[in-house]
């Protein structure tokens, strides 16, 4: 009794969030209901109704998977690719936006800004395709540049050796997302009260004392919030396209991930049910890590995010 | 706060109004036979439709898997008069975005199919889309019957028997102006070598070598003899196929068939493809392959093409079209390519260009479709001469006349279609459905579509008309047989091993295989590498991809077909 | 050294500048600048590519201005006969879209921020985990449809109107907004709706730009809802337009079948335009609306607002 009572005095919070909670029960999680066919045989071409009538086959897609050992290869890749992109990643568009805001003219401001978002909006097939020509040994300019400076003897074929893919992906996906990502950290920076600093200047601070102890604990329930929900994204963090587009049977064991391997394992064969189980497994595994960086970050700076 | 509650409760329900005013707002089409998702498809029972008028205008929504098709209304010059004719307007919609199997299962599953879909294949079929057409042809399809004649067997589907779309017929010889995949070797390789007689691999290999000596670089930058690229399909066009050229086969694709107990074997996996690796090892260990070329994407293939730095590959005349165009307007027609047949050595004969007979997409009718006699005796209008030529060449008097009995395409027309690619979709007749398709004649004599290899001499370059004067032919399809010993079961790749099943996981598996190793084994350093890496190949062929069940599934239904169509 | 100076603000205090300082200042710019024409350059190509005759772009080598100016590449795109519906749609889904998806976001963000709210914990964790879990294409489109979005306008609303990220982070700087504000508010007798929409809401100014051009940006780039969800011509987008333009070179094709396919029905080999450039074309004309717009966008958070102001 006591809940309803207290619901009913916040009669117009509940209102105000019963939107979202039936726009969810539609969207997300009534679709949910199509994991049925991870533990069923299913064939799409036998359209809603095969969801049904297709035979109940237990675990075998996740026993499949699970005793196949590209898959835990994979699931490396997923992981290092994934980590090194939201670790990197996230530092370097904190570092950037840190970088812009010790910038007092605005108009440098705003135009390095305009432009440092712009490789967002090219596509992953024109992002391969500009790696391809830098990296390749037929004139790319990383290897122009490295043979002039005489750190190497020869070109190198990048995009042909598996230990250089992971830096590879790195630095494309900063260079694709670090301008747009800085966004968010950008605005979280603009909000921080421009009356702490002018007290602080008058105590005579340095321009990295103001970052340190004004600008980052500013900031940081937004950069706790991006950062352990990225953790929980860790296994779709490398996309599917950059890994399938910039990689090459040559780099496989290196570049393939987990959206790659259900493309070829369960997608390209017309396996449904396949895809359905790893894409339930990813769902548990990311939520699992969703919690762990949650009680994480209430152990370590005493915030929760959820 | 109260009027602030009635605002948003307000809100709220104009939401809900909103969603189900929608939903309320669905034509009643929606409501189409919840999808009777048994593995036979639904039969037309002819005594329950009511006899359909023939000439009362109907429309008919069609749906094309083909994302190269265009959208235009019905309302060009041919499609009026396809109107005016048959009475049938039809909406078209084609596949437009990434993923065509995406597609099919959104529509399968959700069962909204249109009247009529085309481009499909039997992969639709097992999804519920088509439905069966044997009584129908055998009721109301007089033209279909007639040109498909005997072949008409060849159209039904090997799990059920049952003919389930149509197609163009391809039962007579087509002539053709261009080779489809052949060897490609530049112009000028052939000229500085005063026109050697190329037969087998051999030749091409000691051709390219002496070429190399008197023109050892192009402008500062490297030729690459001889090219490949083996991303994606790639692999299939400069790599698989090749191989079967050579050997004398026919688009067999993945299947090589014994030809008296249809017995399948993998083809990377015979000896044949071995033999082929072998040479390429040769070359590629004698600096004659681009090691980049086992990385490398289509356009950055056409790229080094363009800056005319492959001496020659085995590959699609299609695939290097917009290559030689671009070097012609670079100044460089020099470098364009000859189409040649080429066999791995002597006494083999060269298949590349003979066409099979057999049946993978056309167009079928959905269970959706409320009037499928006029469906049927529409599709029996297309297949007919009439219809064909309208299809292929247009309304006669607007856009073709004909001149002592012969069919002209009117010159403005032709020089239409070659400046606006979008010229035909307007019109109305760039559409591919089940009408006569190929340089075939019809019953009046001439050919069913605009076929002018007269045209291609007098409108090459000078180059290409030297390098065609050297071999004594007016257009390059005289350097091919077209006929001869096509394969008694069509082509293997018509055969539809369902989604799924283990012998395709097989297959993509084993695709996956060929990709990482055979790299490896064309890379080869010396003879025992190859040897080694060769039996590795073989091994996680057997062992990591089980393609032994590729292999009984393609023979099963080899089998099958052939009882089919006995 | 710290001396004296009148300002706008009233009396400053400036420290005068060492040269380690200067020092500093001039690498931050050099960085900055570095970043900011990395990031350019390859759209810069993109254009120009896109301006660059597509025979003579096949051969490379095309850096910083085109080699055979051409119109033509963009001119096929403008040349579809849906564009003008396309355009409309897209600016539509767009504006109603964030408005939208604003409005509702931003009050379930609110409500989630109250402390005092009984079903935070529940809310918040109903939404989080909305961000990992997916039932699948199939489910998904079944569920759509049996709502009555097929083919509705509303279905480039309505799946896009809450997005559990963006709550989350909106709820982040909520959270940062001092409880005097909304105390003092409170005291006056505002309820809470109207607390959310007088004070919280002008409040979040940066924030509400910032996912305001997320979300803007995600209903301009949408094509596959228009691909899956639609049959009806009238209901096209300008992305999904543009990816039909893309679709019928043949070169965009991924495996061998399709490729078949496409050759058996009769497929004219386009070599009056490739993929490569027709690529670059959709590139430059999806873009450009978004360029042209986000200075509007920026001046929200970048410059800065001064809370100092609203604290009166």
């Amino acid at each position: 009794m006591g809940t309803l009572k207290k619901a009913w005095r916040q009669r117009m919070l509940v209102l105000m969030i019963i939107p979202v909670i039936v726009w969810t029960a539609i969207f997300s999680y009534a679709p949910l209901a199509g994991w049925l066919v991870a533990f069923k045989e299913y064939q799409p071409s036998k359209g809603f109704a095969g969801i049904f009538s297709a035979p109940f086959v237990g675990l075998k897609f996740f026993r499949e998977f699970f005793t196949d050992k590209q898959f835990y290869q994979t699931l490396r890749n997923t992981v290092a690719m994934g980590g090194l992109v939201i670790v990197i990643g996230t530092f370097a568009a904190i570092a950037f936006a840190l970088l812009l805001n010790e910038v007092k003219c605005q108009w440098f401001k705003k135009i390095v800004q305009s432009f440092s978002y712009l490789p967002r909006f090219l596509s992953w097939v024109v992002v391969a395709s500009v790696f391809y020509l830098v990296l390749s040994t037929d004139g790319g300019i990383v290897n122009e540049i490295l043979t002039r400076l005489k750190l190497i003897k020869a070109p190198v074929a990048w995009l042909t050796q598996g230990k250089s893919f992971w830096s590879i992906i790195t630095i494309a996906d900063i260079w694709k997302n670090m301008g747009w990502n800085a966004i968010i950290y950008i605005a979280a920076i603009s909000g921080v009260d421009t009356a702490l600093y002018e007290a602080a200047e008058v105590d005579g601070i340095t321009r990295w004392g103001k970052i340190w102890h004004i600008t980052l604990p500013g900031i940081r329930s937004t950069i706790v919030i991006l950062f352990v929900l990225a953790v929980g994204n860790l296994l779709n963090a490398s996309g599917f396209d950059q890994s399938f587009l910039m990689g090459n049977p040559m780099t496989m064991a290196y570049s393939d991930n987990l959206a790659v391997y259900v493309y070829r394992n369960a997608f390209v064969m017309g396996r449904y049910s396949m895809s359905a189980s790893i894409s339930m497994i990813n769902s548990v595994i990311s939520l699992l890590l969703l919690a762990g960086a949650n009680k994480l970050s209430s152990l370590a700076i005493d915030e929760k995010v959820i | 706060m109260k009027k602030r509650m009635l605002a948003i409760t307000a809100m709220l329900l104009a939401l809900a109004a909103l969603t189900s005013c929608a939903s309320s707002g669905q034509p009643q089409a929606a409501a189409s036979p919840q999808i009777s998702n048994t593995a036979d498809s639904p039969k037309i029972e002819a005594s329950a439709t009511p006899q359909s008028n023939s000439d009362e205008p109907i429309t008919f929504t069609m749906f094309s898997d083909d994302p190269q098709q265009k959208e235009y209304g019905f309302t060009g010059r041919v499609a009026r008069k396809i109107t005016e004719k048959t009475g049938v307007t039809l909406e078209i919609e084609v596949l437009n975005g990434m993923d065509q199997s995406q597609k099919r299962s959104v529509m399968i599953a959700g069962g909204d199919f249109p009247d009529l879909l085309t481009n499909v294949g039997n992969d639709w079929t097992d999804g519920g889309a088509l439905i069966e057409l044997d009584e129908l042809i055998e009721q109301y399809a007089p033209n279909i019957k007639e040109k498909f004649g005997d072949s008409l067997k060849k159209l039904r589907y090997e799990q059920d028997g049952k003919i389930h779309f149509v197609a163009g017929p391809a039962n007579k010889p087509a002539d053709i102006i261009d080779a489809n995949q052949c060897l490609l070797i530049q112009y000028d390789v052939l000229d500085k070598l005063g026109y050697p007689k190329l037969e087998t691999l051999d030749d091409v290999s000691a051709a390219l070598k002496s070429y190399l000596e008197i023109v050892p670089d192009l402008d500062g930058k490297s030729f690459t003899p001889w090219g490949l690229w083996l991303d994606t399909w790639g692999y299939n066009i400069t790599m698989n196929n090749p191989a079967l050229w050579v050997n004398g086969f026919l688009d067999d694709s993945d299947a090589n068939v014994n030809p008296e107990t249809y017995e399948v074997t993998f083809f990377n996996r015979t000896d044949y493809f071995k033999k082929y690796l072998k040479w390429l090892n040769v070359m590629y260990n004698e600096n004659m392959i681009d090691p980049n070329s086992f990385i490398m994407k289509n356009e950055q293939m056409k790229s080094l093409a363009s800056t005319g730095r492959i001496l020659a590959m085995i590959d699609g005349t299609w695939d290097i079209g917009d290559v030689e165009a671009s070097l012609r307007q670079a100044g460089m027609p020099e470098r364009c390519y000859a189409r040649l047949p080429i066999v791995i050595e002597k006494g083999v004969v060269d298949r590349s260009q003979v066409t099979c007979e057999s049946y993978s997409w056309g167009v079928g009718i959905s269970p959706n479709c409320k009037d499928p006699v006029r469906a049927i005796k529409f599709l029996d209008w297309v297949a007919s001469d009439e219809g064909s030529i309208m299809l292929n060449w247009g309304v006669e008097g607007i856009h073709y006349d004909t001149v002592d009995g012969k069919r002209a395409l009117k010159p403005e027309i032709a020089e239409e279609i070659n400046k606006d690619p979008d010229f035909k979709w307007r019109e109305g007749y760039q559409y591919i459905w089940n009408q006569q398709v190929g340089a075939v004649k019809l019953d009046d004599g001439d050919y069913a579509v605009p076929f002018n290899p007269d045209s291609v001499y007098p409108n090459s370059d000078d180059w290409t008309r030297k390098v065609m004067d050297q071999f004594g032919i007016k257009f390059w399809g005289q350097n091919f047989k077209v006929d001869g010993n096509p394969n008694p079961f069509g082509y293997t790749w018509s055969l539809n091993i369902p989604q799924g099943s283990p012998g395709q996981v097989a297959a993509s598996k084993a695709d996956q295989i060929r990709h990482q190793l055979v790299p490896t084994i064309v890379s080869a350093a010396s003879e025992t590498e190859f040897e080694a890496k060769w039996q590795e190949f073989i091994n996680s062929l057997l062992n990591d991809s089980k393609i032994e069940e590729y292999e009984k599934a393609m023979t099963d239904l080899i089998r099958t077909r052939m009882e089919l169509w006995k | 050294m710290a001396i004296p100076a009148i300002t706008k603000g009233g009396l400053i205090i400036k420290t005068k500048r060492k040269p380690s300082e200067i020092a500093a200042d001039v690498a931050i710019y050099a960085i900055l600048a570095t970043i900011g024409l990395l990031a350019l350059y390859p759209l810069w190509n993109v254009a120009v590519l896109a301006l660059n005759d597509p025979l003579d772009t096949l051969r490379g080598g095309i850096y910083l201005w085109p080699r055979m100016f051409t119109l033509n590449n963009l001119s096929l795109i403008l040349r579809q006969e849906q564009l003008a519906t396309a355009f409309k749609n897209s600016v539509l889904r767009t504006g109603i879209g964030v408005a939208s998806a604003l409005f509702f976001n931003t009050m379930a963000a609110y409500v989630i921020s109250r402390k005092d709210f009984i079903f935070r914990k529940a809310a918040q964790r109903l939404l989080a985990v909305t961000m990992y879990v997916n039932g699948g294409l199939i489910p998904y489109y079944l569920v759509v449809k049996s709502v009555g979005l097929r083919n509705n306008f509303l279905v480039y609303i309505l799946p896009m109107m809450f997005n559990a990220f963006y709550i989350l982070i909106i709820r982040s700087f909520m959270d940062e907004l001092p409880d005097s504000l909304t105390e003092a508010a409170r005291i006056d007798g505002a309820g809470d709706f109207t607390v959310y929409w007088k004070v919280v809401l002008p409040l979040s100014a940066p924030v509400l730009a910032t996912i305001g051009l997320f979300i803007a940006v995600d209903q301009w780039s949408q094509w596959f809802d228009s691909f899956v969800f639609t049959t009806d011509k009238s209901l096209t987008t300008l992305q999904y337009e543009l990816v039909k333009v893309l679709n019928q070179s043949t070169s965009s094709v991924s495996d061998i079948n399709s490729l078949r396919q496409r050759l058996q029905s009769g497929g004219q080999i386009n070599i009056v335009y490739t993929p490569q450039s027709i690529r670059m074309a959709i590139t430059i004309i999806s873009t450009i609306p978004i360029v042209l717009v986000y200075p509007f966008i920026q001046k929200y958070f970048i410059k800065g607002v001064m809370i100092g102001a609203v604290k009166g």
